[in-house]
């Protein structure tokens, strides 16, 4: 499926739309994908390319990423005509999440739950997926040492028996004990084998903490390997075996066995490999798509997978936010329970939504949209008392399957509450927010222009005309404040794209709970319609505006349920998750929905959760890394 | 024979649970026996909207003279430092328009800031006010030239380099040049101005600012000595990952051995190990949003959250006080442990909305106002408006005053106090609020014996080519105290910014020598 593109070098955001990063960073720029267009200043030359939603070759830039390296992306041979080609991959160092840290010490000590970082480098809080682009800076190590040391706290009483086993007593006894313990520990952490330096340096740490006894030499040696760079980047430098030519530079390579192994385990899991990963790394079978095969289906089925990718692909759509989202106390008057339970129902029930699907179910990602189902406990029922229960509810701990009402017109993620919730303002619903999380996240529309901080704008904001002199409207509903953010410049050209997703959704409060009234009391109409690109707005003080088309339009659209109906016919949402997973796997978010490695990844998706994943982490260019300057 | 160190750790195992507490006074034993010699830091703290016109309520009276003065209504709580300090009469903010853009800035808020801590033309503008930074602040500046300072390629840098911090950055379109003080040089290469300028957002919260600097206080009792052995793993761990990675990733691996340091300075300050008054403080606490969420007054908006002076109903929580003082106060211990030896502080933006009582400390704002932001109502000029922005910036001068005293009273690394090795700047971007007029700027030095500065001075400028707020000649360009400034910190700066922007180093305000 191509899609006609505007192709110019966007950011993100427009009038009005701010503090919507769902991606993995906050502040950093993205490396992949946005080369094209970034690179290339005239690449959305042609202000028609987005005018017709079958002209795709057209609006894309043949030029793009020309730089690239053919070789380094045998996939994209099956793209469609004039995609962009994703950006090479560097030989990298990649920087584990916070989360993925978290997870690999809780794995490497078996805590009940993953220590947690307060400070987290750059990443935005629950961000989809690890930016590659990311530093460790010192805020963020203190963290880490911080917590490295709660960790092994936690873990003091049982060093000598679990941790570490040694029954020895004496210096030499617990030096051989430590050596072996380290030895395997500092491996698991490095994921992949620990060198004879390495070990040498990490028993001088050992002895350094042991003047105060054995556990507190392991501890902290642990500390020692949980903040070292060789546990905080993941390799991907290909084998150590690589020279450099007469100029230094290095050539293309592949990705180790080990580093295999390390890919799919952060993909799929969020932490380091387990045994039968590390196994299948040292006896060369992930050295073979089958072998990779085998191991993705593996770990797919694992329980600890599928809750991980189920909290991501909830980051992925935003609900996130859910937790950073307050609302006015009217609104949660029905309830009995306090802000942040509600939060932590609401994502629970999405957990549930998506989980069942996903993995207990049709595995469809389109069946995202669709469903009638809603999970709620004792206390979402008190505060949706619309969702039709199978019985009375009396736990707060038990979620059971409840529907909606037919007559509200729910229809799947669109209209969970979970998700309505959090992408809305504290008393009423944001157009902005649901518009662009729909926008770039539900549909992969390619990015929209920054906000222009114009007076203009500012008085648009206050449904005023450009120039401040008339007054547009009462603005006291969300549709008001859209209809003179889509009216006129420098806010139309980008809300004539981001708010009709949202428009639709005004039956849905700041809550997610129905009505048929706006905050001002007039009858809703959630009625939209999608435009395909306009030409470039030329406006004084900024660079022209312009944006790429909805891939619905041009239609009218009625509702959720049309909106829904419009995303499955078109094939967005399937073809955004492949943009969406492919961006978390190489940790870099991808802004052309054109890119030409997606194509085949598209082509052979059958729809299901599954089959994206292996045909993503399958794709030669997941293991390809391009050569440079040592 | 012994070392040194294992002595001292068996002092202080000897002194058993007390160790923590023999720890300064061994300190002090050590940094004496070391002679130790403090590093000279420098401050500069950024008020809102100048003060009343004409300065009367600023400057001493008439019949002041350099040594024999008296501070009037606005700055007298500075009065217990006046042995410390330089006050200055007579330098004007020249702003010049650079770039593509014919406006300067002068006589704003916005362009104010830019051109008080640039002192150069700027590169251009965005929206209405926004004027991008020519060239890099005054505090960056010296922190690169400066080996006093520790800069770039002078060795033992303090190990963050510089602090930006602020108690509230709203401002008026939610532009960039009233809300931010430092910057870096413009990126060399890039055309787009907008694009180059390199603001240094300052920190509003005083808990991300202890934890970038001091994270938060360590479990256990694990000595400092330990740490410093897996510190040591990890810079070795560094080096074997520096011997293989491509040098595109040079980046991450510098910033990495930049968070080493950083660590390694936090835990020698946690543990004490660094001298004088460095000790970890305690953590702040948090400070809840008083205004969030888009604000219009007098058509003027902002959609930046903040925190105000007062909270409705609860007449004693003053939480813009207790939030600007709080940074102020790690700004001090930052200084104290060595971890930056240069920060910006901003009460709040040029166009500042921190929302003030319509009635404070007894002087009212028209138009019976339960409150009002403190820029919006500021440009009516009326006598009873003026009346109540110099309370306001009585408010200002106490606040800071209170904690500038205590850099008087605490102890530095070489047996003086924080204020002998430090400098102190305390400007504004505007001399006036009603008409932001640029002349005869207020702003103050403090600083104690190591500074050089001639303490207990009164200075009156006169014989510059600029005319002062009274229609008389005599003033100078503002840039001719940062000229002054610079070879304080071993810096050569002889001109800065357009010819109109400067004519020499300002004479009187720092000893010869």
């Amino acid at each position: 499926m191509a899609r006609a593109v505007a192709a110019v070098s966007f950011l993100v955001a427009a009038c009005g739309g701010r503090d919507l990063s769902q991606s993995g960073t906050s502040g950093h720029p993205h490396l992949a994908g946005a080369g094209s267009g970034g690179a290339n200043p005239d690449a959305g030359a042609n202000p028609d390319a987005g005018a017709n939603p079958d002209a795709g070759s057209g609006g894309a830039n043949p030029d793009a990423g020309s730089g690239g390296d053919a070789g380094m992306s045998p996939d994209a041979s099956g793209g469609s005509t004039g995609c962009a080609p994703l950006s090479p991959i560097p030989r990298r160092l990649w920087r584990l999440s916070a989360e993925q840290w978290g997870n690999a010490v809780q794995s490497l000590l078996n805590l009940p739950s993953p220590p947690v970082l307060l400070v987290r480098g750059g990443e935005a809080d629950y961000a989809s997926f690890s930016d590659a682009s990311l530093n460790v800076d010192g805020a963020m190590l203190y963290d880490v040492y911080l917590r490295a040391g709660t960790a092994t706290d936690q873990i003091d009483p049982s060093v000598a028996t679990t941790i570490a086993p040694c029954t020895g007593t004496t210096d030499a006894d617990q030096t051989s004990c430590a050596m072996s313990f380290i030895q395997g520990f500092a491996s698991r952490a490095y994921r992949r084998p620990v060198t004879a330096d390495e070990l040498s340096d990490l028993m001088t740490v050992y002895a350094d903490g042991a003047t105060d006894g054995y556990n507190a030499g392991i501890e902290l040696s642990i500390k020692a390997i949980v903040a070292s760079p060789s546990f905080l980047f993941r390799t991907e430098l290909g084998p150590t075996t690589l020279t450099a030519d007469a100029n230094g530079n290095y050539p293309d390579t592949t990705l180790t066995p080990d580093e295999v192994a390390s890919q799919l385990s952060f993909t799929l899991l969020g932490t380091i490999p387990d045994a039968p990963l590390t196994a299948a790394a040292a006896d060369g079978s992930l050295a073979t798509k089958d072998g990779i095969a085998t191991q993705v289906n593996r770990l797919i089925a694992l329980p600890a997978a599928q809750a991980y990718l189920t909290d991501n692909v909830l980051r992925w759509l935003g609900v996130g936010q859910v937790f950073e989202t307050t609302k006015t106390p009217t609104l949660l008057s029905r309830s009995d329970a306090d802000l942040s339970t509600i939060q932590s129902d609401l994502w629970t029930s999405a957990q549930q939504f998506v989980s069942s699907i996903l993995w207990s179910g049709s595995g469809k990602l389109d069946e995202l949209l669709t469903s009638q189902t809603v999970y709620v406990n004792r206390r979402l029922a008190t505060l949706y008392p619309d969702a039709i229960v199978p019985q009375a509810l009396t736990s707060d701990t038990a979620f059971v399957a409840a529907t909606w009402p037919a007559a509200q017109g729910r229809s799947g993620m669109l209209t969970q509450p979970s998700y309505l919730w959090a992408l809305s303002d504290p008393s009423a619903n944001s157009i902005v927010k649901r518009g662009k999380a729909i926008h770039d996240n539900v549909v992969c529309q390619d990015p929209l222009a920054s906000d222009p901080a114009l007076p203009e704008a500012m008085n648009l904001l206050d449904c005023k005309s450009p120039d401040g002199t008339q007054t547009l409207s009462t603005c006291d509903s969300e549709v008001l404040r859209s209809d003179a953010r889509i009216g006129f410049e420098p806010c139309r050209a980008c809300h004539i794209q981001l708010d009709p997703y949202a428009r639709v959704l005004q039956n849905f409060d700041a809550i997610g709970s129905y009505r048929t009234l706006d905050e001002a009391g007039r009858s809703i109409d959630p009625a939209a319609t999608f435009f395909s690109a306009e030409p470039p707005v030329s406006v004084a003080g900024i660079s022209p505006i312009s944006a790429p088309g909805s891939p619905l339009a041009p239609q009218r659209v009625t509702g959720a349920q049309g909106l829904a109906s419009a995303i499955i016919s078109t094939g967005a949402l399937d073809g955004c998750a492949v943009q969406q997973i492919v961006s978390s796997a190489i940790g870099s978010q991808i802004q052309k929905y054109d890119t030409c490695e997606l194509e085949p990844i598209r082509r052979a998706n059958d729809g299901t959760i599954e089959s994206l994943l292996v045909n993503v982490l399958l794709a030669d260019f997941m293991r390809a890394r391009a050569g440079g300057p040592k | 024979m012994i070392s040194y160190k294992f002595a001292r750790r068996s002092f202080l195992r000897g002194a058993g649970s007390l160790a923590p507490l023999m720890l300064p006074l061994l300190r002090s034993i050590e940094a004496q026996a070391a002679g130790a010699s403090a590093p000279l830091r420098l401050l500069v703290i950024q008020h809102p909207l100048g003060t009343n016109p004409g300065l009367t309520n600023w400057v001493p009276n008439a019949t002041a003279t350099t040594t024999s003065f008296t501070l009037p209504f606005e700055s007298a709580p500075f009065a217990p430092l006046q042995r410390y300090m330089v006050m200055i009469d007579g330098l004007n903010l020249v702003a010049v328009a650079g770039g593509t853009s014919s406006n300067s800035g002068q006589n704003t808020a916005e362009g104010g800031m830019v051109a008080l801590m640039t002192g150069v033309p700027t590169s251009g503008l965005a929206g209405q006010q926004d004027h991008f930074a020519g060239g890099p602040s005054i505090d960056q500046l010296l922190l690169q030239r400066s080996p006093t300072l520790g800069g770039t390629g002078f060795g033992s840098p303090a190990p963050f380099g510089s602090l930006q911090l602020a108690a509230d950055v709203r401002s008026d379109r939610d532009e960039v040049a009233s809300r931010v003080l430092s910057y870096l040089a413009p990126r060399a290469g890039v055309s787009d101005p907008a694009t180059a300028r390199q603001p240094l957002q300052p920190e509003t919260s005083p808990l991300n600012a202890y934890r970038r600097l001091f994270g938060a206080a360590l479990p256990g009792s694990g000595a400092l000595a330990h740490d410093l052995s897996a510190l040591n793993y990890m810079k070795r761990d560094l080096a074997r990952l520096r011997a293989i990675a491509p040098a595109s990733q040079k980046d991450k691996l510098d910033a990495y051995a930049d968070a080493i340091a950083q660590l390694e300075a936090s835990l020698r300050a946690k543990y004490g190990a660094t001298g004088g008054a460095c000790a970890a403080p305690a953590v702040p606490a948090s400070f809840p949003y008083t205004s969030m969420g888009k604000q219009v007054f007098a058509g003027a908006s902002t959609t930046l959250s903040g925190v105000d002076y007062y909270v409705p109903g609860q007449p004693t929580n003053h939480p813009h006080a207790d939030l600007g003082q709080t940074q102020l106060r790690l700004i001090k211990t930052a200084f104290a442990c060595d971890l930056v030896r240069v920060a910006t502080f901003m009460w709040a933006s040029g166009t500042s909305w921190v929302q003030f009582p319509g009635t404070f400390q007894g002087a009212t704002v028209p138009g019976s106002l339960t409150s009002a932001p403190h820029h919006a109502v500021a440009q009516s000029g009326d006598t009873q408006t003026n009346g109540w922005l110099s309370q306001i910036d009585q408010f200002y001068s106490t606040a800071t005053a209170t904690v500038l005293q205590e850099f008087a009273t605490t102890p530095d690394i070489d047996g003086n106090m924080l204020i002998d090795n430090t400098i102190i700047v305390y400007v504004t971007e505007v001399a006036r609020a009603y008409d932001s007029n640029q002349e005869n700027m207020p702003v103050i030095l403090f600083g104690g014996k190591n500074t050089k500065l001639n303490g207990g001075t009164f200075l009156k400028v006169q014989g510059g080519p600029l005319q002062a707020q009274n229609g008389t000649t005599g003033n100078r360009p503002f840039n001719d105290l940062w000229l002054a400034l610079a070879p304080v910190f071993g810096v050569s700066l002889t001109s800065l910014g357009d010819k109109t922007q400067y004519t020499g180093p300002l004479p009187g305000v720092f000893r010869a020598g």
